[in-house]
């Protein structure tokens, strides 16, 4: 099932959404000399994880994402040529959950990147409790994706 | 042997209401629904194979679709009036997806592609199908994998007369299997090649036995 998600959501969502994609890949790094880059990410990861404000922005960039991902795959679902879907609901439940966590790990994935670059650099940096608080709402989103998409 | 119940079911789009009555039931053997445009015939078939919301029961073989709807899906086969797919899948994509849903035989599933002479085109993207093509596509899929109740939404439509009597073939061998087929149809259907168990009218949003 899950080869099939990423055949139809998976790629139209990226062929969608590449060029939103491209220009805040650009935006973010594309300015910057080739060997500054390493060091400016670092920067970027270090001052997201470091106070309450900036995880509870990028928490929220995270859930926008998400919705973002969610409409996508709602309004896909509600046209007739998704139907076929809709024989997936005779596949076992935890064959069903696994195709829409993986689908949504795949749309999700460069927020998804950056988010778990973020938890990473706040357990080095001994702030535990954002990366904790970071960690939770990685998993409440992913799982609210799932229930509000699983029928 | 299958046994589909309908009880106390209203359907309603907003305010206006398309299907309510109080039972209805029926048992193996194959059943033919007619009614005009728009007496709800394809909603009805959404209903039972569970892909609209709607008040009432409905079970088969005693498994009710609100209760247990993953055991009740699983029993079910619905093939569409006018079957549409991602157009860049091919019908391969489509038929591995079914056999890995319903844990089909895939030796019975290459079988009805054959039957229908659609093996050649099964690895075509579905975009370059004509609508009879679809057609038997949405066929092959319904019939593939052990199921207890085929819904057949106008399956006579935009096939040819050969596809039409692999269909009736197909259809003739589940009856003999015990299964239940309901079947909506503007085109008459043909009693030297089926076994019609009953005749349904839906009107005025009641179910009427012809």
């Amino acid at each position: 099932m899950l080869r099939l998600w990423i055949r139809t959501f998976g790629k139209e969502f990226y062929k969608q959404h590449a060029g939103l994609l491209l220009i805040i890949f650009y935006a973010l790094f594309g300015w910057m000399k080739s060997g500054d880059i390493t060091g400016y990410l670092h920067a970027i990861l270090v001052a997201l994880c470091s106070t309450p404000i900036t995880i509870a922005v990028w928490c929220l960039f995270m859930f926008l994402y998400g919705i973002k991902a969610l409409v996508f795959v709602l309004q896909k679902l509600s046209t007739p040529v998704y139907s076929f879907v809709q024989n997936s609901c005779a596949a076992k439940k935890k064959d069903q959950l696994k195709s829409w966590t993986g689908l949504y790990l795949i749309l999700l994935f460069p927020a998804l990147l950056i988010s778990l670059s973020i938890v990473v650099t706040a357990i080095v940096y001994h702030y535990y409790m954002n990366a904790l608080i970071m960690s939770i709402v990685i998993i409440l989103i992913v799982w609210g994706l799932i229930k509000a998409t699983f029928r | 042997m299958a046994e589909l119940t309908i009880n106390k079911l209203i359907k309603r789009y907003g305010g206006n209401t398309i299907l309510e009555f109080d039972e209805w039931k029926v048992n193996e053997g194959c059943y033919w629904i007619k009614g005009g445009n728009g007496k709800g015939k394809t909603t009805l078939f959404k209903i039972i194979a569970g892909q609209t919301p709607f008040s009432g029961t409905v079970a088969l073989n005693d498994i009710f679709l609100h209760k247990q709807p993953v055991s009740y899906r699983s029993g079910i086969s619905y093939a569409e009036a006018e079957p549409l797919y991602p157009d860049f899948l091919t019908g391969t994509e489509l038929l591995d997806y079914v056999i890995a849903i319903r844990k089909a035989d895939r030796q019975s599933a290459a079988e009805i592609t054959r039957l229908f002479k659609m093996d050649t085109f099964m690895h075509h993207q579905t975009g370059t199908y004509s609508s009879g093509m679809l057609k038997k596509l949405s066929l092959i899929l319904a019939f593939t994998g052990t199921i207890q109740l085929y819904i057949l939404d106008e399956p006579f439509i935009t096939i040819d007369k050969e596809a039409a009597a692999i269909l009736y073939q197909l259809i003739n061998n589940q009856i003999q299997q015990g299964k239940t087929i309901l079947i909506s149809s503007h085109q008459d259907i043909d009693p030297a090649q089926i076994t019609l168990s009953g005749i349904f009218e839906i009107d005025n949003q009641r179910m009427l036995t012809c």
